[in-house]
């Protein structure tokens, strides 16, 4: 199978984008997705640029932040695609058209993965991978 | 040192900046005496200059069925929905209508009274259900009583939601990457 995001092209990929310990994905409608695997089961928490149903939230000018329990884990900006996190890691994280930016570096992309668990990896302190293998302690992409 | 400037000249400035050197306590009583407010963001930028922020439009949207009974239980509350303020606002996602709103409001009585309040709202299909006003209080001094709850069955205005298409655009993107 294969899915087209953010310039990338992803054959036979799990999970298209591993934003810290959250799963991003981009549907046929340019709209992203985002789900918490950090937990024992994935939990949506953005569906389709929109925060997911049981989701505590706050709109905002730009778009909307997401909370878990109280504490802010990050914003959403759903006209530029762009993921800040609140305590700054992973770092921001823009899916732009033709590529991917991380933090302030230059977009990275287009880029083609084959057959790996995860296509673009951005690690709690930053770091960028393409191509890498589900951490163990992660909860299954599954809705 | 630009914000300082144009505060100092201007009698007043609000910085939005999500910098941390601007947000140093060691800064507090340089920008104190200029007026210089700080804040990290733009919504709090507008809650500062009392603007409707897109969270206290979706409180006053929520809690404005409920409005009258409010009157009722509270003495002096406007006509028409009128909050000076909302901060901490949160929400649980709902459809269409957020399950839960919380947020600290105040509402200005008179021109010499501010009732302030922790609001909780909760919505069941597409109606407010229950409102919860605690630690209430005017220009600070508790109100008698300090807390008000009132089960209703307020209908919201109709709202159109497209969150089940989502979902499904979101499992065919699952399905055809699994």
């Amino acid at each position: 199978m294969i899915l087209r995001m953010g310039g990338q092209t992803f054959w036979n990929v799990e999970i298209p984008l591993l934003w810290g310990n959250r799963a991003v994905l981009k549907d046929e409608k340019g709209r992203l997705s985002v789900i918490d695997l950090s937990g024992p089961v994935a939990k949506l928490e953005i569906v389709g640029d929109q925060p997911a149903e049981g989701v505590e939230f706050a709109p905002t000018v730009e778009g909307f932040k997401i909370f878990v329990s109280g504490i802010e884990q990050y914003r959403y900006n759903p006209a530029d695609k762009t993921l800040v996190s609140a305590s700054s890691k992973p770092p921001k994280c823009q899916i732009l058209p033709d590529s991917v930016r991380i933090g302030e570096s230059a977009p990275i992309g287009p880029n083609e993965v084959c057959g790996c668990q995860i296509g673009l990896v951005v690690t709690e302190n930053g770091m960028v991978g393409l191509g890498a293998a589900l951490p163990e302690n992660l909860a299954r992409l599954m809705i | 040192m630009v914000a300082k400037r144009i505060a100092s000249t201007k009698g007043g400035a609000v910085l939005v900046s999500d910098d941390g050197v601007h947000h140093n306590a060691s800064g507090d009583t340089e920008a104190h005496s200029v007026g210089l407010h700080r804040v990290k963001e733009l919504d709090e930028a507008m809650e500062h200059l009392q603007l409707l922020t897109p969270a206290g439009k979706l409180v006053r949207d929520l809690i404005a069925p409920a409005w009258p009974d409010l009157r009722q239980a509270i003495k002096n509350l406007p006509e028409s929905v009128s909050l000076f303020s909302v901060s901490e606002p949160r929400f649980i996602q709902g459809k269409p209508w957020p399950s839960r709103a919380s947020a600290r409001i105040s509402v200005m009585l008179s021109p010499n009274a501010m009732l302030e309040g922790d609001l909780v709202i909760l919505t069941e299909n597409g109606a407010v259900s229950r409102i919860e006003l605690t630690d209430l209080a005017i220009n600070k001094k508790a109100y008698d009583p300090p807390a008000i709850s009132l089960e209703l069955g307020k209908q919201l205005p109709r709202k159109e939601s497209d969150y089940d298409e989502r979902v499904a655009a979101l499992r065919k993107t699952l399905g055809a990457n699994q």
